[in-house]
């Protein structure tokens, strides 16, 4: 275990009767890539107010570096770098002003000069770029124009919320190598996303459901936890009519809906020869499908998580 | 790191093709418009006579009223009972009725009485025609009883103007409107500019940077304070230029009474800002909440001293009604700091109130 950077406990933050973040504790390892998951409307981005002290919340403490940060939310204002949701960049300053100016505001020695600036551009690909209004720039690009201004300072921690949202899958896969650069450069990561392909690059993961977390974990520890037996994937047009029968099935453990197909967990122990024999038989003239066992998802997980937090109404770590 | 927020929000105006204009051609503009349409000294007014003496004095009075400037006549009748239709047919403003026996009367020595009828609907250019109207009947007396060299008549009603010799109401009008402009301009655009990044979502960007509350407000603030700066410049000037009017007293005091006056429309700006979520909001709140009652409660339309005693109390939280005396003072009356540091002093200390409120409004956090 490295030192925890970020410790969190018992955070709660209400609007009205609404508890938008309930009893949260957690802690953030030094240096890792830390991802806090949930659907719209979890928590995660009051959450995440909270931890950069934009926010005051209602109960409960966040230290950052040992900084009482709901205390003195100004002091740790040069050791972190934060991405908003709808990252907010001057869109009517060019690429280069707008990293002179965020880089200003933290006295950023490499932003001060033009050549300086101008490394750091081509270093996120907006080489060439400089002068162009941010308003200009297509979604993916001033998504990385605006990481290099929350990072200008090499701050110990960078805070992205949701920095991937509505951004082309290659865009993406750009945006997270120079995320991951930056956690091997020694940064501190904390990033949501609702995207569960994109948790799977981080060292842990927080779960976040209706304002509490649900799980947590390492990606792959979560999935060995959690899903204990195998899982197939049925698909063609017999899933859904199997998908009916199912449910009945003692050796099926659990089964979820992706989109045409379904995801069956059984009994540990269960081959595909096996599984699709039984399949065969429940499915009496509806032979037209195909099964496959497939690795576990984190969709398989969570999915899986939700479920049973909801039935039983309380968290399940 | 106020010097970047200066440097960001001047590179921001620069590049906004509409807000230039806004902010410097549209005080000149307002300046033109109010200067030249805000002229409440009636010329032209368009009058009825109703000659019911038809003598050669009446004649007289009737060919004076024509060569003075302010009357176009619009015809003669000679009976009573058509006035009203007469009016209503010819769109005569008033009617001056030149009662049976005016010339005798005249020639008598005896004092005669001329109705005047004016459409009241326009009260002030109603009192004010009237107000000529008797001074040209009784200028003609005058000349005509001294012509018959009959002791004069003593006429008491000789009002005197100080200030404004002239009565020129444009001269009233320019000082109010420096008032005016530059608490439109510095009001609006505070607002806006502070709102814009609420809406914008860069706020929030802000206020995770080491920035302090005060660095982000005098950054928002100190470029529309020297844009107001250069609005008082350009407007002293076109009033000169354009309209001749000249300060009667000290250029630097006013404009030390003017940026005491900026600090309290850039405060009110932040402030309507804090109760805004976005723009329209910010420029409805200015308009209702802010101009409107400064524009009707400061003595820039209405007379304060006219006002009912319990709106007049309203009127002492108004920054804008301590300027405009100071404004007229300055400029028509030579007035100087002995005469005007109370008018000063409110604004400071409203100025302040009305800061304190802002800044305690403005939290660097979020909602």
């Amino acid at each position: 275990m490295g030192e925890h950077i970020i410790e969190v406990s018992s955070l709660v933050k209400r609007f009205g009767d609404f508890i938008a973040v309930d009893n949260v504790s957690f802690s953030v390892e030094k240096g890792s890539l830390f991802g806090l998951l949930g659907a719209n409307g979890a928590g995660k981005t009051t959450l995440i107010r909270m931890l950069c002290g934009l926010m005051a919340a209602d109960a409960g403490s966040v230290s950052l570096a040992g900084i009482d940060v709901l205390k003195n939310p100004e002091e740790v204002k040069m050791r972190i770098g934060y991405m908003s949701q709808r990252f907010s960049l001057y869109r009517d300053l060019t690429a280069d002003e707008n990293l002179e100016f965020f880089g200003g505001l933290y006295g950023a020695r490499d932003t001060e000069g033009a050549a300086g600036r101008s490394r750091i551009l081509d270093s996120v690909g907006l080489a060439g770029m400089e002068n162009t209004l941010a308003g200009d720039l297509p979604g993916g690009i001033s998504q990385r124009l605006a990481l290099a201004c929350a990072m200008s300072h090499n701050p110990a921690v960078l805070f992205l919320d949701e920095p991937t949202a509505g951004v082309d899958p290659v865009s993406r896969r750009r945006f997270w190598d120079l995320i991951h650069e930056r956690a091997e450069e020694g940064t501190t990561v904390l990033v949501t996303t609702h995207y569960l392909d994109e948790a799977e690059y981080c060292n842990d993961i927080v779960l976040m459901h209706s304002g509490r977390i649900v799980a947590d974990g390492g990606p792959d520890e979560m999935k060995r936890r959690i899903i204990s037996g195998p899982v197939f994937e049925i698909s063609g047009s017999g899933a859904s009519f199997l998908e009916s029968v199912l449910e009945d099935e003692s050796w099926v453990i659990e089964f979820s809906l992706f989109g045409d197909s379904v995801h069956i967990q059984t009994e540990e122990g269960m081959g595909l020869i096996d599984v699709k024999s039984r399949l065969l038989t429940l499915a009496g003239n509806n032979q037209d499908f195909e099964i496959e066992h497939i690795t576990p998802s984190l969709e398989d997980v969570f999915l899986r998580i939700i479920d049973q937090s909801e039935s039983e109404g309380e968290a399940v770590i | 790191m106020i010097g970047h927020m200066i440097k960001k929000e001047f590179r921001q105006l620069k590049r906004d093709k509409r807000m230039l204009p806004i902010v410097f051609i549209a005080p000149v503009f307002q300046l033109l418009l109010l200067g030249f349409a805000a002229n409440l000294d009636p010329q032209n007014i368009s009058l009825l006579i109703c000659d019911l003496d038809r003598s050669p004095q009446s004649l007289e009075l009737s060919q004076e009223i024509v060569a003075s400037d302010y009357f176009i006549p619009v015809g003669t009748i000679y009976n009573l009972s058509e006035i009203a239709q007469e009016m209503e047919r010819r769109k005569a403003s008033a009617t001056m009725i030149v009662p049976k026996g005016f010339g005798a009367d005249l020639k008598a020595g005896r004092s005669p009485v001329i109705p005047y009828l004016v459409d009241g609907s326009d009260s002030t250019t109603a009192a004010i025609a009237t107000g000529y109207a008797g001074n040209i009947v009784r200028r003609y007396g005058l000349k005509y009883l001294n012509a018959d060299s009959l002791p004069p008549l003593r006429v008491d009603v000789q009002s005197r103007i100080f200030f404004n010799p002239a009565l020129v109401s444009r001269d009233f009008m320019i000082p109010g409107l420096l008032a005016l402009v530059l608490m439109v301009i510095t009001l609006v655009l505070t607002s806006l500019a502070v709102v814009k990044e609420k809406e914008l979502g860069t706020m929030e960007q802000l206020i995770v940077t080491p920035l302090s509350t005060a660095d982000i407000i005098y950054g928002k603030l100190i470029p529309f304070a020297m844009i107001g700066v250069l609005d008082i410049l350009l407007i002293m000037a076109a009033s000169r230029l354009i309209f001749g009017l000249e300060i009667a007293g000290s250029f630097l005091l006013l404009f030390a009474f003017s940026l005491l006056f900026l600090f309290n429309t850039l405060g009110l700006g932040l402030l309507v800002s804090t109760f805004s979520g976005n723009q329209q909001q910010a420029m409805m709140a200015s308009v209702l909440f802010v101009m409107l009652p400064m524009i009707m409660l400061s003595g820039f339309v209405f007379p304060v001293e006219n006002m009912p005693a319990a709106i007049r109390v309203l009127t002492y939280a108004m920054p804008m009604r301590y300027y405009l005396v100071i404004v007229r003072g300055i400029y028509l009356k030579g007035a100087g700091m002995s005469e005007l540091w109370e008018e000063g002093l409110a604004m400071l200390i409203l100025g302040i109130l009305i800061t304190v409120i802002s800044l305690l409004r403005f939290r660097k956090r979020l909602e």
